[in-house]
């Protein structure tokens, strides 16, 4: 008992701070920077005009009550939730505990100079100008340049867009700022990265990080799985017959998949085009929510990894290829990057630009 | 592995470096420690509660562990409400401002049997009236779409009509903006029609899915109208 605890626990060092290979965050951070830009050209440059340009659809001033209730920020309305420029130590977390102390380390700003902030926020070039600078971080932010500084940059611009035009977004949007923030407490330009090209690394030997940063990554990819996939038991109820509690519902009866596959404002076709037979529908079902479930167990399974990313792949595809619900199914795509060796990705990099093996950090 | 661990790096480089002093080692060590329990503990506590907020405090007040301010809380009882509203507010905070919001939800039961599509009716002063439908609304039996979920969206925000209506409303003006411009973009549209627009009424349009048991092809619809606005976006 005692051999097995010290076991576990030995694991459990291991997993947090043997040092880890640095390719899968290179990849994570190149593929993550690249679909966010890609949602951003395809996305919110054809709507910024309309939504927040002369005379928009979204009028600055709607987003302040919305920002101050719920703590987010958006560097185009000003100081709103901004730690020690705006309030952020509020009472509905503190009560009247250290007010005077709370009182010094927040409102910097002045109210004039805070107006004036917001003034600029809502005119039309100042959004456009930002915007621009969104961009470019983000092409910073691939191409590993500055990389924690352009990182933080990205972090406050994805929060100031993503809640300027909040009723414009979705899942994908909310995940890759998240996988945003953690990318910025990682050493996400250790490699392939200009960062790391400037520094003239050796070559020949593998680049290591400190693993906790990537740990915390895969730890919310697997929470999402979970947390989604109980959510689909929601409705526990007692057995009318019985009395015992069970879970049922569209997912357990197995025709979840039917109505979504029929929900004419987000699949890509119409079901009765294609119609897909109730058994497919059933084991597609089933199929998704073990997924969802066990993918925390399973994943962390050595053996039957490859297979656990093959099938979650697999299903995000089916949703992109069956759905369109924005870039959700390509954000969450970019965290699996982390699930796949090190030495994986330095062989498909050296088959992709046909180099001599080596060259890629090997 | 000597080797590799001197290639470690916890920042943006990765090449070799002078030792930290000892003092520097601890304090960074104890930095990470935080951050990572942080982070485990916010993900323990956000996601329960983004989810099964309501769930929760049932069980409590019912195990006698949670008083509302209304409450008289017995003497000697353990009220928990302080702290559970604590974190709670904390890590809600948190993940809004640095952008980690949890509520990981999809497709979650009972599933959508229909699917609601904005629409605009114009009501003339002759009675007569224009219906435009949402470029988003599908003939349901055929169509392809890639792309455009962001109008969507937005026509679904603007079809949860708050219960405050009205000036008193901060965001009542999307609302006001959105009419204005369907009003522009029709007169536009139909410049040499004479009729005077009267109202603009907001409506919801439903299509129906067949159930598993009837042909694919049977949408039936439905409608329900939302508000009503007159041509300069003020509420009638």
């Amino acid at each position: 008992m005692n051999r097995l605890l010290l076991a576990s626990w030995r694991s459990l060092v291991l997993f947090w701070t043997e040092p880890i290979r640095a390719e899968p965050l290179a990849v994570y951070r190149i593929l993550l920077a690249a679909v966010i830009l890609l949602s951003q050209l395809t996305g919110f440059v054809r709507h910024l005009s309309t939504m927040c340009g002369d005379d928009p659809l979204l009028p600055a001033e709607t987003r302040d009550a919305w920002l101050t209730k719920s703590g987010r920020i958006c560097l185009l309305r000003g100081p709103i939730n901004l730690p020690f420029l705006g309030e952020w130590l509020p009472d509905k977390i503190f009560g009247d505990h250290l007010r005077p102390e709370r009182n010094r380390l927040q409102n910097w700003i002045s109210d004039d100079s805070a107006k004036a902030w917001a003034d600029w926020g809502a005119k039309p070039s100042s959004v456009y100008s930002l915007y621009a600078v969104y961009l470019v971080v983000l092409v910073c932010v691939m191409v590993g340049f500055r990389t924690r500084l352009m990182t933080f940059a990205a972090v406050l611009l994805a929060a100031t867009f993503n809640n300027r035009m909040v009723e414009l977004i979705n899942g994908g949007d909310s995940l890759f700022r998240n996988g945003l923030y953690f990318l910025l407490l990682s050493p996400a330009g250790a490699m392939w990265s200009v960062d790391a090209w400037m520094k003239r690394r050796e070559k020949t030997i593998p680049v290591m990080i400190e693993p906790w940063s990537v740990r915390l990554i895969q730890i919310q990819l697997a929470i999402m799985y979970l947390f989604t996939g109980l959510t689909k038991l929601n409705d526990i109820r007692p057995d009318a017959v019985y009395g015992w509690w069970w879970p049922r519902g569209d997912w357990l009866d197995g025709v979840a998949l039917y109505w979504v596959l029929n929900d004419v404002a987000l699949t890509r076709w119409s079901y009765a085009q294609f119609a897909v037979p109730m058994v497919v529908c059933k084991l597609l079902t089933w199929g998704t929510l073990f997924f969802e479930l066990f993918f925390s167990i399973l994943v962390a399974i050595r053996p039957i990894r490859p297979f656990i990313v093959l099938a979650g792949l697999g299903l995000h595809l089916g949703i992109l290829l069956t759905m369109e619900i924005g870039w959700f199914s390509q954000v969450s795509m970019c965290f699996y990057a982390l699930l796949i060796p090190g030495e994986k990705w330095v062989a498909f990099a050296n088959r992709i630009l046909r180099t001599r093996t080596g060259d890629m950090g090997k | 592995m000597a080797q590799e661990q001197s290639h470690t790096d916890g920042n943006s480089g990765a090449t070799e470096k002078a030792p930290l002093s000892s003092f520097r080692r601890y304090a960074k060590a104890t930095l990470v420690f935080l951050v990572v329990a942080w982070h485990l503990f916010f993900f323990a506590v956000r996601n329960p509660l983004d989810l099964w907020d309501d769930a929760i405090t049932s069980w409590l007040r019912r195990a006698g562990w949670f008083y509302r301010d209304s409450d008289t809380v017995p003497e000697h009882a353990w009220n928990v409400r302080p702290g559970y509203r604590f974190f709670d507010e904390l890590t809600f905070r948190y993940a809004n401002t640095v952008g980690v919001e949890q509520r990981w939800v999809m497709f979650t039961p009972p599933m959508a049997q229909r699917a609601p599509f904005l629409a605009v009716r114009f009501e003339f002063d002759d009675d007569s009236t224009e219906l435009v439908k949402s470029a988003n609304e599908p003939t349901p039996h055929q169509f392809f779409r890639f792309g455009d979920w962001q109008n969507r969206k937005y026509e679904d925000a603007i079809m949860e009509i708050p219960d405050r209506k009205g000036d008193d409303n901060p965001e009542w003006p999307m609302w006001v903006q959105f009419v204005r411009r369907v009003v522009a973009r029709w007169k536009a549209k139909h410049p040499d029609d004479t009729r005077r627009m009267v109202r603009v009424v907001l409506v919801k349009r439903f299509i129906d899915f067949p159930n598993p048991d009837q042909p694919s092809d049977q949408y039936t619809y439905d409608t329900e109208d939302l508000v009503t606005f007159d041509p300069e976006g003020k509420l009638l």
